[in-house]
């Protein structure tokens, strides 16, 4: 029982007593007894108050305890700066990272779906039972409708599917992610829109329901400035009048994780946008749509996915062409949330962990150096009285205020990684769906994990400083007294200078590896200013298409600003992929068996590309405007391609047919340089440009190489398009530099990743290393006081603890560098253009370490050379 | 008055309390109504504290250990609970006392010239 308790327990008792005496004394004074009560009670005043204010007298004094201690601290913590600022810094960077990782974890898989009830939602998954592949647990409208009609656990089953709609905004276009719904999708995922209504099943029973969409916050606020006034107006998406009839709230970003949908299309609507969807919604095997649960009131996963499996039973039985081979999962959608990411979530916050270890092990040296200098202080207020207790609690307290400091400097971290983290994933075009936010669990987990923290890294340090002998006050023996300086807190050093200069050399790597990339010649003009143009037309016939491209083609050159211009199926390195590939064949080429001819890649190209892309033809002539319709069809190849197939000849003029032996006949007319076509490092492959006017698959992208900014064209090239063309509308557009930043993203990704880790190690190594240096310099202090009172010159002593930091660092260096030709040697395959073993890279990092080393101790090594002789001798 | 001065005044009184009882026990372990008696005797009754506002401040010596507590009989053969001044206390008396000495000294220099200037 607590004193507080103690004390408090016999309080009524005790006035009680009090007034009773007071009464008797009354009595004996001749009052008669009533009265000698009421004066009594009278003088002693308000008992109920009285007795609050007691209770207060404790809660006061603890608090007031506690503000002194932090005061104390802080006045403390003022007194030292440079020590505070490693310390909180330091703490910040083992901190911050663990917080940002919570919140992506918070984001990603902890945060269950914001509707209704969310703790009964569950997932249905119909994956293949045998064969390898099958990518998505996806299940077919035919099936959705058995299992909503026959099932008896669930009280409702929704289907979502994602597909894109093109959303007419005046004269413009947008590209949207529409999660097309079954109409009973928000009667199941109960969500309450912040603006207008959902839809629900009731509504589209009529066969002339009106067509409705529901749009998603971000979405709302990205396209219409979170206007409420759009709510009950009409849309045009896929040119079909749509009502906009609610707006979801923030918090319901649909199922998926990755993408938050901005658009909800109900299936009716959705088949009047676009007619040709329904046969393939129809299919049996068309396996599209995720299924969403919610369970009966006490019904279990497991017993719905026994019921649904019996009905795929069923079902199998009477489609056993379509519909078997399937198996039926049942799961907790949280549950689900949990499994798809938990192993990489897993791993993160290992290493993040790690990080705030050495972190921790870091200021536990910085205290425990600290400790050292007031060591004094601390005996006298030992041998003055102050209980042990008490100590550990203020000492607790510096640590607590520094953690305070550090948690929230930590919170801006966690805030900015969280911040730039989305410009970490891959560009797309859709933006990211995660949710990324500081919320209430993020900020309790900073909380906790901030306070573990201080009990980690104070507790040992604050013990091991009252552990001082009283008698040690005056003598400044406690210096010299006690174990040598912990081999254990050495070995941290070396290890964190080994583990960051490994990370640092891989990162050196991988940078020279981006620059390698970056300026080889993939065949093409990367640097170019260049705007590239998506675009969709009326598109009614082929003539007409055709007819449109060849007036783009004369008429976009002249818009000031222009420099040259074509079209083309792909460029090199297209983000949406698109290496398409046809079969080629000559008498006589050696085939691999199943193949009428050799695969080769190409894409389609008008009369102007090379020039304008900046590819170089080698031999013969480029596409040009001959090549339409009615000529020869022709084809130019590049040099690999002309070396597989005509080794030692001259190709130009020779015929090949594509489409394997009996296929079309083709003219070579020019040989292109080699070059990258799908990555920005692969192996050299054939490929070849064919006439985009001879060819059918005429969908092309519009390409500008332009004198100023390309994004400043953006504007007049749309009102170009549309002079030839009223309905011709710009669905996206590109730059090269955006398209090889795509291109390179894994390489960029990884060396971010990889510098900001080893930067991070660098940093903490410096702190380990400062630490330890003080550490010792300080339990050093009568020593170094003796040696400068022998004779030592200041620089003596400057160079004595240069080279005990400098001989840890190397050390650690040593050891990481020697891990570093290992682990490089792995990760080989990343690496081009620079051999795991780089010198400059291992130079490099050797200076920068034994810079940064020299910088962290050349602090505690200027206060060793200032020690006073007299002031560290004055004790004996 | 403000809610300032009201602060000030009880800290005041405060203090002046804590310091009486630690006064009051120099002369040996006492109960509560006891000690009320002597604070009512010794400050000739100057100060009109309410008994009760006395128990806050027995339990805030405790809490800073100044005093401590101990179980005891009355003269009148009744348990009672003994409050008796500790070392720490001591020490703090004397501190006290000298506060006090120089706030009465000061409050005396300061009155004094405003006598002599109303007998002049």
């Amino acid at each position: 029982m607590s004193r507080r308790k103690r004390m408090l327990e016999e309080l009524d008792a005790d006035i009680r007593d009090h007034i009773e005496r007071e009464t008797q004394d009354n009595i004996e004074r001749g009052m008669p007894p009533q009265e000698a009560r009421y004066a009594a009670l009278r003088k002693f005043g308000n008992v109920t108050r009285v007795k609050e204010e007691t209770r207060a007298v404790w809660i006061l004094v603890w608090l007031d305890d506690l503000l002194q201690d932090v005061r104390f601290g802080l006045r403390m913590l003022h007194k030292s700066p440079g020590f505070t600022l490693i310390a909180v810094l330091t703490l910040a960077l083992g901190i911050g990272p663990n917080i940002a990782m919570f919140s992506i974890a918070d984001a990603v898989a902890l945060r269950p779906l914001a509707v209704e009830d969310t703790a009964r939602i569950v997932r249905v998954s119909n994956t293949k039972v045998s064969g390898a592949y099958d990518a998505d647990p996806d299940s077919s409208w035919p099936e959705y409708e058995a299992f909503r009609t026959a099932n008896r656990s669930l009280s409702g089953i929704a289907a979502s599917d994602r597909r894109t709609v093109l959303l007419r905004r005046g004269e413009e276009a947008r590209l949207l992610l529409a999660n097309v719904v079954s109409p009973n999708y928000f009667d199941v995922l109960r969500v309450k829109p912040i603006l207008g209504r959902v839809f629900g099943e009731g509504e589209f029973q009529a066969s002339d329901a009106p067509h409705l969409i529901v749009f998603s916050y971000d979405f709302w606020q990205r396209e219409f400035n979170r206007d409420p006034q759009i709510v009950g107006t009409t849309v045009i998406a896929n040119q079909l009048e749509c009502m906009v009839i609610g707006i979801l709230p923030r918090s319901y970003r649909g199922t998926e994780h990755m993408l938050n949908p901005d658009v909800y299309v109900p299936l009716p609507t959705w088949y009047a946008m676009s007619s040709n969807e329904r046969k393939y919604y129809s299919a049996r095997d068309f396996r599209e749509f995720e299924l969403f649960g919610k369970l009966q009131p006490g019904a279990s996963p497991l017993q719905a996915q026994v019921e649904l499996a019996g009905i795929q039973q069923r079902l199998s039985e009477q489609f056993p062409k379509t519909d078997s081979d399937r198996k039926i999962t049942v799961k907790f959608d949280r549950e689900q949330r949990g499994e798809q990411v938990s192993p990489v979530v897993a791993l993160l916050f290992c290493v993040t962990g790690l990080v705030l270890l050495i972190a921790c092990a870091n200021v536990t040296n910085l205290l425990l150096a600290r400790g050292e200098a007031r060591r004094k202080e601390i005996a006298t207020r030992i041998a003055v009285g102050a209980s042990r207790f008490r100590l550990v609690r203020q000492l607790l307290t510096e640590t607590l205020v520094l953690a305070c400091l550090a948690a929230i400097l930590a919170y801006l971290f966690a805030t900015w990684i969280i911040h730039v983290f989305p410009s970490l994933m891959p560009p797309g075009p859709f933006p990211l769906g995660f949710d990324f936010r500081m919320d209430t669990p993020t900020v309790a987990f900073a909380a906790v994990i901030s306070m573990v923290t201080v009990f980690i890294a104070g507790l040992a340090p604050a013990f091991s400083c009252i552990r001082t002998p009283i008698g040690a006050a005056t003598r400044d023996q406690v210096v010299a007294s006690g174990k040598s300086p912990g081999r254990l807190k050495n070995v941290l050093v070396v290890a964190e200078v080994a583990v960051s200069s490994m990370l640092l050399i891989a990162s050196g790597l991988l940078i020279r590896t981006l620059i390698a990339v970056r300026s080889q010649d993939l065949g093409f003009d990367q640097t170019r200013k260049m705007l590239i143009v998506t675009f969709d037309t009326s598109g009614d016939s082929s003539a007409r298409y055709q007819v449109f491209l060849h007036q783009v083609l004369e008429r976009l050159p002249a818009l000031p600003g222009v420099e040259s211009v074509a079209l083309a199926g792909r460029i090199p390195m297209w983000e949406s992929g698109g290496g398409a590939s046809k079969v080629v064949w000559i008498p006589g080429l050696q085939t691999s068996p199943g193949e009428d001819g050799m695969r080769v890649g190409y894409t389609v190209v008008s009369p102007g590309y090379f020039s304008t892309i900046g590819t170089r033809i080698v031999r013969g002539r480029a596409i040009d405007g001959r090549d339409d319709q009615t000529s020869k069809p022709v084809a130019v190849i590049n040099e690999n391609c002309a070396r597989r197939l005509w080794p030692g000849q001259d190709p130009i003029g020779q015929h090949l047919r594509m489409g394997g032996s009996q296929g079309k006949d083709v003219e070579v007319v020019g040989i292109a340089q080699d070059g990258h076509y799908s990555e920005a490092v692969e192996e050299q492959r054939p490929y070849m440009f064919l006439p985009i006017f001879q060819e059918s698959d005429g969908d092309a992208l519009l390409l500008l190489s332009t004198k100023v900014d390309p994004r400043s064209m953006v504007n007049s090239v749309r009102q170009e398009l549309r002079s030839i063309d009223h309905n011709a509308l710009v669905l996206a557009t590109t730059t090269m530099d955006e398209n090889m930043q795509y291109a390179l993203f894994e390489n960029r990704l990884l060396v971010k990743l990889v510098t900001s880790v080893g930067v991070l190690g660098l940093i903490l190594a410096a702190v380990g290393l400062y630490g330890v240096i003080s550490y010792s310099v300080s339990r050093r202090t009568h020593e170094i006081g003796v040696r400068i009172a022998l004779g030592a010159e200041r620089s003596d002593i400057l160079g004595l603890v240069l080279t005990r930091g400098a001989r840890l660092a190397l050390t650690g260096v040593g050891i990481g560098m020697a891990a570093a030709l290992g682990v490089t040697r792995v990760m080989a395959s990343l690496l081009f253009g620079v051999g795991p073993a780089d010198p400059l890279t291992f130079i490099v990092v050797f200076a920068v370490f034994t810079l940064v080393a020299v910088l962290a101790c050349y602090i505690p090594a200027r206060r060793a050379a200032g020690v006073d002789p007299m002031a560290a001798l004055r004790y004996e | 008055m403000s809610t300032k001065e009201q602060r000030e005044r009880i800290e005041l009184l405060q203090g002046t309390l804590d310091l009486l009882i630690l006064r009051t026990l120099l002369m040996g372990p006492a109960h509560g109504h006891a000690i009320a008696k002597a604070i009512e005797f010794t400050s000739d009754s100057v100060l009109q504290v309410e008994q009760g506002s006395l128990y806050p401040a027995l339990h805030r010596l405790i809490k800073r250990q100044w005093i401590s507590v101990e179980e005891g009989v009355s003269e009148n053969n009744r348990r009672a609970k003994f409050y008796r001044l500790t070392a720490k206390g001591r020490r703090q008396l004397t501190v006290e006392t000298s506060k006090w000495d120089k706030l009465a000294g000061a409050i005396a220099r300061i009155l004094r010239p405003a006598e002599q200037k109303g007998e002049s």
